[in-house]
């Protein structure tokens, strides 16, 4: 996944929590952002197993992927 | 019998470490009865429920009926098994009836609920006696399990999420718990409280009256003295025919093991290597083979586990979150809010991530030959209370949350049984474990080596010792 600038991840807080409807003390954007930041970059080392592709924009997407199916140890 | 001088808060209080076996001994030669048992765990319980703090519901009536009603089976002939008569803990997050399932959080009632949760079912149906909720840390997300304290120093975790669970079986209140494991919530308590703990292949134990915290990762089984303690239940709990205590006697010589050194694996603590180390010439001088791995990519773990729980944690407790987010600890409450706002490919990436790490685990086990991997439970001992981070040596200081996931959280990932046992103590005499894992559906060869390294070693020491 591409690298998002702060602006970015502040924005898509912002945006998500609106969207979800969280809002209050309990949902402070400044520590969901921090957390986010923590999360993409995680998400970041996995670029070098899987590529950097988004799976929700894959031009693939219309076929059937085994992302969806249970996970099944014997089978992975 | 061994025992174990249990608390350094209360010195006096010595308890009896008994695996299943023995007591089942004793309850057909008629040298115990179910109900000495069980008034023995309640007496335990009650001295130590102020320095251990194992169980969080313990309802005296309910375990003496069970008790009652198993000493008039066995009187009248009937006779259920191993398990019969048998004290087990059973962590609360699972639901039990007649008492209250509160999973550590102030979001869950008081109120007793209805019904047993299947693998309760199973337990009672094999004449288990239900002897209470364990301890557990809040929402199964976490490595404290606070108010419980570790057996071995109540200064320090029991480690978590199933704490109560380690620390009922450690201090001997109870041969055997249930726990659940997302990320080691079973291993990392057996670790650090110097029992054994089983994590089966996903999927083979049914997690139905349970609560989740990510269906995709979440494995319920059992913390014992001994390995043919988890053995024996998990026979009750899988109940799919398979006698997983049957190879637990064999010849450890001929058996090839695959050990993993680096990636998520390294650093560990001086101590904590001098262990495994040792562990390894062990197994080596008993005819075991073994063969050093390396797996490239189970240093994705952590990526893959924390992309997958975040948003599967807050499907499930999405309404909680709405509606009283500040009954929720802050951390936990990021964590669930994290699973709101990220990106719904972040989950996607980290299933598809999860198969590849999976494929590349099985793959390497395949070609080499292995019958099990093995490796560090974890990465140190017990962490002080309120000491989020720990020294790992060499100058690395790690955040506990990181520090107790990363050498168990990859066969959640992968989905594969493993067992921890006991290896050693460190310099402080804080209980040391290694792990072994099978390939999937294998748990009997997990459990066959771990019983092994258990029979071979004879470790640790547990008598009376006075940290």
């Amino acid at each position: 996944m591409a690298e998002w600038t702060d602006d970015e991840v502040e924005r898509h807080v912002a945006d998500r929590l609106g969207r979800v409807g969280l809002a209050g003390s309990a949902f402070a954007p400044a520590a969901v952002t921090a957390d986010l930041r923590d999360r993409l970059s995680l998400d970041r080392e996995l670029d070098e197993l899987i590529g950097s592709a988004d799976p929700e924009t894959d031009s693939d997407r219309s076929a059937p992927v085994d992302d969806d199916l249970p996970f099944d140890p014997r089978r992975p | 019998m061994t025992t174990c001088r249990s608390t350094r808060g209360d010195p006096d209080v010595i308890v009896a470490r008994r695996s299943i076996r023995d007591l089942a001994d004793d309850l057909r030669a008629g040298r115990a009865t179910a109900r000495a048992i069980a008034e023995r765990f309640l007496e335990q319980e009650a001295a130590t429920r102020d320095t251990l703090h194992a169980f969080v519901h313990v309802h005296p009536d309910l375990v003496l009926a069970d008790a009652d009603r198993a000493d008039a089976e066995l009187a009248a002939g009937r006779d259920r098994g191993p398990l019969h008569g048998i004290p087990v803990g059973i962590k609360d997050i699972i639901d039990v009836a007649g008492l209250p399932t509160r999973c550590g959080s102030r979001l869950y009632p008081a109120t007793p609920v209805e019904r047993d949760a299947r693998v309760v079912s199973r337990l009672r149906a094999a004449g288990a006696v239900i002897a209470g909720k364990t301890t557990c840390h809040e929402l199964a997300c976490g490595v404290v399990s606070s108010p419980a304290s570790n057996p071995w120093d109540t200064s320090r975790v029991p480690g978590g999420s199933s704490g109560g669970s380690g620390v009922a079986v450690a201090a001997g209140l109870v041969p055997v718990a249930l726990g659940s494991d997302t990320g080691g919530s079973i291993r990392i308590p057996a670790s650090l409280c110097g029992t054994v703990g089983h994590k089966p292949t996903y999927g083979l134990v049914p997690v139905d009256g349970s609560e989740p915290l990510s269906t995709s990762l979440d494995h319920l089984g059992p913390l014992g003295a001994t390995v043919a303690d988890c053995a024996l239940t998990l026979n009750v709990l899988a109940a799919d025919g398979v006698d997983y205590a049957a190879g637990l006697d064999a010849d450890i010589d001929g058996l090839t093991i695959g050990v993993l050194r680096d990636g998520p694996f390294a650093p560990v603590q001086p101590d904590v290597r001098g262990s495994f180390d040792a562990a390894v010439e062990t197994l080596r001088s008993v005819g075991a083979t073994l063969i050093p791995v390396s797996i490239d990519e189970l240093r994705f773990v952590l990526a893959v586990e924390f992309g997958l729980i975040p948003l599967e944690a807050f499907r499930y407790h999405e309404q909680s979150l709405r509606e009283r987010p500040l009954d929720i600890d802050p951390a936990i409450r990021a964590l669930l809010i994290g699973g709101a706002v990220s990106p719904l490919s972040i989950h996607r990436r980290a299933q598809r991530a999860r198969r590849l790490v999976a494929r590349a685990v099985l793959e390497a086990m395949r070609s080499h030959r292995l019958d099990v991997l093995m490796a560090p439970t974890l990465p140190a001992t017990a962490a002080l209370q309120d000491a989020p981070e720990q020294d790992i040596g060499d100058g690395l200081v790690e955040h506990i949350g990181w520090s107790n996931v990363r050498t168990t959280a990859p066969f959640n990932v992968t989905g594969q049984p493993a067992v921890s046992v006991p290896s050693g103590l460190d310099a402080q005499g804080l209980p040391i474990g290694i792990q072994f894992a099978a390939l999937p559906g294998h748990d009997v060869a997990a459990l066959s080596a771990a019983a092994a390294f258990e029979r071979a070693a004879s470790v640790p020491d547990l008598s009376g010792r006075n940290i």
